[in-house]
């Protein structure tokens, strides 16, 4: 941990990283304090003070109905980290475990779970998520859904190529030769090898999975108004570019920050577990 | 006479390819008696590792493996156990030693992990202060003098004798009545194994546990064997007590290999031109050893 700690600081980008993450997730825990009009991030309109330019106390300026952007921004990274959590917290157990049964039983039971993930994983993900979010009420339920739906493959893809190479080490044999079941073979000899590159993979893929979600809101396919969100922000706000530079930017920006700032730290982490890619 | 250990009868393997069957072992016969250490020698792809995991029953599950013959186990036929009762043998009346101890030990897990689990196959819920005393012990007798640490440790915190004595104390925990020794120690030099091997063997005997080893290394079987096979391209071509096969091999195969064994000026594995008279040689087993008299 004192070492982790150590690699982090110690070299200025994953340092950037860890602040940046931090500042991200910071706000979004304490959205309520930070935030200098809470009320603003539902329904309210206050014309008197709509589309201004940062001044204060409207640090990033207001949007078209007057509301304060930064509190919305502040908001929206509850949202979307709430997003990456659940995705990433149900994507990654059905991937790992796909990949981990088809890579070690092998025979049929691999054709048949790798064939059904190249499948998933033929289509480009924000077409799969589209298509699916076309099918589906836009709600931030189903937001999540699709990008699930498109994220456990890689997962499997991953996990699978570690488990066949780790299948041939000889403590898999050793256990073999003591009679451990298949289950114990996978899930407590080979899976605790593969948590190094998982944990790297999803730290890499939170931001992927904010950036995913933002995609979708900006065509329209997302969390719905009055809901702030990073990439709604930013299609509303492109229809007034230039004049109106501040609905686009900071939305823009914020999203810049957070999958900027989760990728640094990826690879800070997958310096410190020795994952080689 | 009780019913040998071990006893495999006739013996065939074959792989099942898209070029079609290649038979790996001909029909390959030999037994092991309670106690007893016998060494199964022969160079690379001469059938002796495969032949340890038919015995353990792994090779079973390999879809484009075709077996035949019969095994069996303290007198009873391996192939007639059930699944569960066959699995139920492994880990606990058979183990195996691996040629690289360090890469047998998984490296997320501490030593005293991996030993409960072993303990556990056994005694099934052994509790973990019940399985830290047995691996203490069983760690003490392979002459580890700091149990307590190395069950903390990880194995690539260990060198490779000291996993190397770990992976003999994990195969002998259990007392089982057949302990597969597939080119133990290998990996390490010379005289790590040396020490090693010496451990093993005298603590086999004093766990009555019958030992097959398998080696390309004469020099150890020399040592460390009360009886040879050696086999030679999936048929064994030479039987006999150690000493008498070794001071007087023959089979050509045997005189070939005995011949082959590193001097300063070196040397080959030999082979057999498969057109001589030489390739066809009958079995050659030594006075009172050929499998018949043996279990008469």
């Amino acid at each position: 941990m004192k070492r982790t700690l150590l690699i982090l600081t110690r070299n200025p980008l994953s340092l950037i990283g860890l602040i940046l993450v931090a500042l991200v997730v910071l706000s979004a825990v304490f959205a309520d304090l930070i935030a200098p009009f809470p009320e603003h991030r539902g329904a309210v309109v206050d014309f008197v003070n709509f589309n201004k330019a940062p001044e204060w106390p409207y640090i990033f300026g207001t949007d078209l109905v007057g509301r304060d952007l930064f509190s919305r921004i502040i908001y929206a990274y509850r949202i979307s980290l709430v997003l990456g959590i659940v995705v990433l917290a149900i994507a990654v157990p059905v991937g790992v475990a796909i990949g981990l049964i088809a890579g070690y039983v092998g025979g049929w039971t691999e054709y048949l779970l790798m064939r059904l993930t190249d499948v998933f994983l033929s289509i480009p993900p924000l077409v799969l998520a589209m298509s699916m979010m076309g099918l589906l009420e836009p709600t931030l339920t189903n937001g999540m859904i699709a990008v699930t739906v498109m994220w456990w493959p890689w997962y499997t893809r991953l996990v699978y190529n570690l488990a066949r190479s780790e299948k041939e080490e000889g403590y898999v044999l050793a256990a073999e030769v003591i009679g451990a079941s298949k289950l114990h073979i996978m899930f407590r000899e080979i899976l605790p090898n593969c948590v190094p590159s998982i944990l790297t993979k999803m730290m890499l893929d939170f931001g992927f999975v904010i950036l995913i979600a933002s995609s979708l809101s900006f065509l329209g396919l997302g969390v719905q108004p009055p809901t702030p969100d990073l990439g709604s922000m930013v299609a509303e706000g492109a229809k007034y570019l230039p004049d109106s530079w501040w609905l686009t930017v900071f939305p823009g920006l914020a999203i810049l920050i957070a999958v900027f700032g989760f990728n640094l730290i990826g690879d800070a982490l997958r310096e410190i577990l020795g994952v080689d890619q | 006479m009780s019913a040998p250990t071990l006893k495999i009868e006739d013996l065939k393997l074959a792989f099942k390819t898209h070029r079609g069957l290649i038979e790996v072992l001909h029909g390959i016969s030999l037994h092991i008696r309670k106690g007893e250490r016998v060494a199964l020698v022969g160079e690379s792809g001469s059938g002796k590792s495969v032949t340890a995991r038919i015995v353990l029953g792994l090779l079973q599950q390999m879809k484009t493996a075709r077996i035949a013959g019969k095994l069996e186990f303290e007198g009873r036929e391996l192939d007639r156990l059930s699944r569960r009762d066959r699995h139920q043998l492994r880990g606990t009346k058979m183990s195996m030693i691996f040629q690289d101890p360090t890469s047998s030990l998984n490296p997320t897990y501490t030593i005293g992990v991996q030993f409960r689990e072993v303990l556990d196959r056994a005694k099934p819920g052994i509790s973990a202060a019940d399985a830290r005393l047995k691996a203490v012990e069983a760690l003490a007798d392979v002459s580890i003098h700091e149990p307590e640490r190395v069950l903390d440790s990880y194995a690539f915190q260990l060198s490779g004798g000291m996993n190397q004595r770990v992976m003999i104390a994990m195969a002998l925990a259990n007392n089982p009545s057949l302990l597969l020794a597939d080119e133990p120690g290998t990996a390490l030099d010379v005289t790590v194994q040396a020490q090693t091997l010496r451990l093993m063997s005298t603590l086999a005997e004093k766990h009555h546990t019958a030992v097959l080893f398998i080696s390309h290394n004469l020099g150890v079987v020399r040592e460390f064997a009360d009886r040879v096979y050696v086999i030679y391209q999936g048929n064994i071509v030479e039987q006999g007590p150690t000493g008498a096969l070794f001071d007087n091999p023959r089979h050509p195969y045997t005189r070939a290999l005995l011949a082959a064994v590193p001097r300063i000026t070196g040397g080959g594995i030999p082979d057999i031109a498969e057109t001589t008279d030489d390739f066809f040689a009958p079995l050659a087993a030594h006075a009172g050893f050929s499998e018949k008299e043996l279990l008469a």
